[in-house]
């Protein structure tokens, strides 16, 4: 390939700098990219500014973390809730539905829960001390507790989307085939994700795609799932 | 439209020898301001902008469907329901005046809009939507159909999980996603655009405005991307286990193929370009050289 008439630039738009505080920040630059940063900050105030805003929120997120965090898992009681409409009476095609709250609730709960998964997944990254030795790439990557946490929160809300939306499109087990396939391709995109994560943890855009799969993935549950109760 | 012999077929299975038709053709005038609002399970829904203050609600649909037609605040609300047994498909012709705001939504049904100078929300769960015009917000979303938009302005989210979206000629923000379909723009005028798939390939043919943005990312699909020779931009790659080939010249870093993740400058590099790819292949060509 031809290399001329063009120069490289790392990071994008105005700062090359600007994209990769981020990484800076959780110690993930190399060393030598590390001291072109620190250079770069010693005569950059607006991105001095925007270090220490990242920095204040790092210490918020972990304060907020060891004030706030549940004594137990509330969980198992929001789920039990969220089912009971479903137990009291089944679906028609016509006529006032009790099922009629259920759907925006659960869609509701997989927002919050989408949010909540995003933010700890981010902040997992974020909170990581930077003095933390970087995992060794063959060894496997435990997650933190708060990401089990999330995840399981996460896979559950999956669970009851899905169920809601299969009990309406009984009637049609192609749109059925369609969501699994699709739901399916998203499975797959975030397996690839997670399996290149545990090659490079570090890797600020690889995260943010699983984590804008795993949005996609609800999103379209609750879409169908909304979308099959109101125009019924 | 192919989903129209889908909701047709359902519509015979359902409802099991009552086969009386009826016609429903009513008019009434609407003050500006007010929006249209149309809900239903099934069938089609065709609207056309005309010149005149007030709007036309036209359909055949079988004499146990009952059609609910009525003005509620701000809004022309259109529904329909069975009086007994299961409810039909029913297809629906609809003119409005062209300053009206159009939101339709359905489970099995197909929207088409033209002439529209307003806002427009269509979403379905299966079925195509087809819209010319528009201006403001354009959101049209199929879970599986697919969304196709020509011309307007403004801001467009298009969304169609199983299939295809493509959208020509149209000015302003642009947000496309998909799961397995492709995205094809074309002619496109926009400051900011953003697409994604997972399972299917991205390709543009358009222009780069200075200072505008745009993010192309997909997963296992290839991003193809035609590059006028006097367009100013950040090109920011990111190939993961894919590959990055160009048709014209490019200058990259050395541990370009090694990180399969770089960045280089056209021009002034004023606008912004992310490419990313898991999978698949980034290609960048000149306008006259069509990959595909």
């Amino acid at each position: 390939m031809n290399r001329e008439n063009t120069r490289v630039e790392r990071g994008s738009g105005g700062d090359p700098w600007a994209d990769r505080l981020s990484e800076y920040l959780d110690g993930d630059l190399p060393a030598g990219e590390r001291l072109e940063v620190e250079e770069h900050l010693s005569g950059c105030a607006a991105c001095s500014a925007v270090l220490q805003e990242m920095r204040e929120v790092v210490a918020r997120a972990s304060r907020m973390r060891l004030d706030s965090e549940p004594t137990r898992d509330l969980w198992p009681g929001v789920s039990v809730r969220l089912r009971r409409p479903l137990r009291l009476a089944p679906w028609r095609l016509s006529g006032a539905s009790p099922l009629r709250w259920a759907v925006p609730r659960l869609a509701a709960a997989a927002v919050l829960v989408a949010c909540c998964a995003a933010l700890v997944w981010v902040l997992g990254g974020r909170l990581r001390p930077a003095s933390t030795a970087p995992p060794v790439a063959s060894a496997p990557v435990a997650a933190p507790a708060p990401l089990v946490q999330a995840d399981r929160e996460y896979e559950t809300t999956v669970a009851e989307l899905r169920r809601a939306v299969h009990a309406r499109l009984t009637l049609d087990p192609h749109v059925v085939e369609v969501l699994e396939k699709n739901l399916a391709t998203l499975d797959l995109a975030m397996a690839d994700y997670q399996d290149a994560l545990s090659r490079e943890p570090g890797d600020a855009q690889l995260r943010s795609r699983l984590v804008e799969a795993r949005d996609r993935k609800l999103e379209l549950l609750r879409r169908a799932a909304t979308l099959t109760e109101s125009s019924n | 439209m192919p989903r129209r012999r889908f909701a047709l077929a359902l519509t015979f299975l359902l409802c099991a020898g009552v086969t009386r038709a009826a016609e429903f053709d009513r008019t009434i005038p609407v003050p500006r301001g007010t929006r249209l609002d149309v809900r239903l399970l099934a069938g089609a829904v065709v609207v056309r902008a005309w010149d005149r203050d007030s709007i036309r609600v036209r359909a055949t649909h079988f004499t146990t469907d009952e059609i609910d037609l009525r003005s509620l605040g701000q809004a022309i609300t259109v529904r329909a329901q069975a009086r007994r047994g299961a409810p039909h498909g029913i297809d629906f012709d609809i003119d409005v005046p062209a300053w009206m705001a159009v939101d339709i939504a359905g489970t099995y049904l197909d929207i088409a809009i033209d002439g529209t100078t307003a806002s427009v929300a269509a979403e379905t769960v299966r079925g195509d939507i087809h819209v010319k015009g528009g201006a403001g917000t354009l959101r049209l979303k199929s879970i599986d159909g697919e969304v196709v938009l020509e011309g307007g302005r403004g801001r467009a989210e298009l969304s169609s999980t199983n299939d295809g979206i493509r959208a020509t000629g149209f000015a302003g923000e642009l947000i496309a996603d998909t799961v397995n379909g492709s995205v094809k723009l074309r002619a496109i005028q926009a400051t900011s655009v953003e697409v994604g798939t997972f399972g299917g390939d991205i390709s543009w043919e358009g222009t780069f405005t200075d200072d505008g943005w745009y993010r192309f990312a997909t997963h296992t699909g290839g991003v193809d991307v035609s590059l006028d020779s006097r367009v100013n931009a950040t090109v920011n790659v990111r190939a993961f286990e894919g590959v990055f080939r160009a048709a014209f010249p490019v200058k990259l870093p050395d541990e370009a193929s090694r990180h399969r993740r770089f960045s280089f400058v056209l021009g002034s590099g004023s606008a912004r370009l992310d490419l990313e790819t898991f999978g698949g292949t980034i290609s960048l060509r000149r306008p006259q050289l069509a990959a595909r």
